[in-house]
């Protein structure tokens, strides 16, 4: 059996673990909050730059644009957002096992593969799987400015005809306890995904300043950047509400184990009080 | 006729902000574009400069943008910013902004037609660049 020091030396050990798990989860909590927040606002911007694109195509039935024509698929540009950090149970896993099987089933002959994460960009390392691009320190605080380049990355890659198809994969947010890897497709844009205009859908007679296909060219690639933005803040949504889940076990677990040491320190010490009687008592008889 | 509109800044995640307005200046792809009530539906871009909004109670606003776009719809114009810097906010933005300016300045001479090429910009470049447009307009 441990001896008492041992046994209170556990019991210090995992509370000082539990306190930790327990900040952890506090912090998850709070990052969760601000993140579903992010999530809103991000959807509400995209909703508002998807009613530009049904305007025009509202006001101009028959207007084409490179980023809404469909084309063949041969080679397409997948893009992979996963997590930052661990302790997270099997967030991280679960996303990687989804991308692989994703990226192995595309239809596409010529792959190629972005990742924004920390964790899926060791994980593709790992495995040996060339990247055609890696941003593994992509922060959910700077992800409005650091987006700028990828995105313009992105969007050159498609309208230069290097790949006919941008799609992305990552973990989409629906509930606190709710979670799933998606893929989806980012380019060319399908129009029939969009929600309809809430408002009057009465034909308009638009001042387009410039031309209709200047319009779109500025504005797909921030359709495409906030496309991403919503992709990156429900992974990091996602991923927050796994740690917080994981940490919720841990602190519990600690808990329990804290409560076993406790018995385990008290049948201990019972029983050396025990002995020590028994001693006594043995030695007066002597 | 209507004399008023409402006006909606909208960026990427944060919230959007309101204004009953009587008329909306904004930084147009020609040169800076005004707007009053019952306009015409209107769908532009912007280039980074300064936003001005003459609110119904005579009060102007100025927000500085690196650019987005403007819907204008039933009495309803949304303005979707790439980035939106209120005066409050410039303050905090000050000598960094300044010395970008001159370096972008330099990098980025005005087209034939004196107008700044914005393609060749920077997102921070033209951050400075409408930062300073800014500057000019709050000191009047």
């Amino acid at each position: 059996m441990a001896s008492l020091r041992d046994i209170r030396e556990k019991i210090r050990g995992v509370a000082t673990t539990q306190q930790i798990t327990g900040a952890m989860k506090m912090m998850s909590t709070a990052r969760l909050g601000r993140a579903i927040e992010a999530i809103n606002l991000t959807k509400a911007y995209i909703s508002r730059l998807e009613h530009i694109v049904q305007s025009v195509k509202r006001e101009l039935p028959g207007f084409k644009h490179p980023c809404l024509s469909e084309r063949e698929v041969k080679n397409a540009c997948i893009v992979v957002i996963g997590g930052e950090r661990g302790l997270c149970g099997g967030f991280n896993h679960e996303l990687h096992r989804f991308a692989m099987q994703a990226i192995n089933e595309h239809p596409a002959t010529g792959r190629k593969l972005a990742v924004i994460g920390r964790k899926p960009v060791r994980f593709f390392e790992q495995k040996g799987i060339p990247l055609f691009a890696a941003w593994p320190d992509i922060g959910i605080k700077s992800v409005e400015t650091d987006l700028f380049p990828i995105s313009a990355s992105l969007f050159e890659l498609f309208v230069s005809g290097q790949v006919d198809e941008i799609s992305v994969i990552y973990t989409s947010f629906i509930s606190a306890t709710r979670k799933q890897p998606v893929i989806s497709r980012l380019l060319p844009v399908d129009t029939g995904s969009m929600g309809p205009r809430a408002e009057n859908q009465a034909t308009h007679t638009f001042d387009f300043l410039p031309s209709p296909a200047l319009l779109f060219d500025q504005l797909m690639p921030r359709y495409l950047r906030n496309l991403l933005h919503r992709a990156i803040v429900e992974s990091s949504a996602a991923e927050q509400s796994a740690r917080m889940t994981a940490m919720t076990s841990a602190t519990d677990r600690a808990e329990e184990i804290i409560d076993d040491l406790k018995l385990d320190l008290n049948r201990s010490r019972q029983a050396l009080i025990t002995r020590e009687i028994a001693e006594v008592i043995a030695g007066s008889q002597a | 006729m209507k004399k008023s509109f409402t006006v909606t800044l909208a960026r990427p995640g944060r919230h959007l902000i309101s204004f009953e307005a009587k008329a909306l200046q904004l930084p147009g792809d020609r040169g800076s574009l005004g707007v009053l009530a019952g306009r015409q539906p209107l769908l532009t871009v912007m280039e980074p400069g300064v936003i001005s909004i003459l609110e119904i109670t005579d009060h102007r606003r100025l927000f500085a943008t690196t650019g987005g776009f403007c819907e204008m719809i039933d009495n309803e114009a949304t303005l979707l910013c790439d980035s939106l810097i209120t005066v409050e906010e410039l303050e905090a933005e000050d000598a960094a902004g300044e010395k970008q300016l001159q370096q972008t300045q330099a990098a980025t001479p005005a087209t034939k037609n004196y107008r700044r090429d914005f393609t060749k910009m920077s997102e921070a470049e033209k951050r400075a660049y409408a930062l300073t447009l800014l500057r000019k307009a709050v000191r009047g």
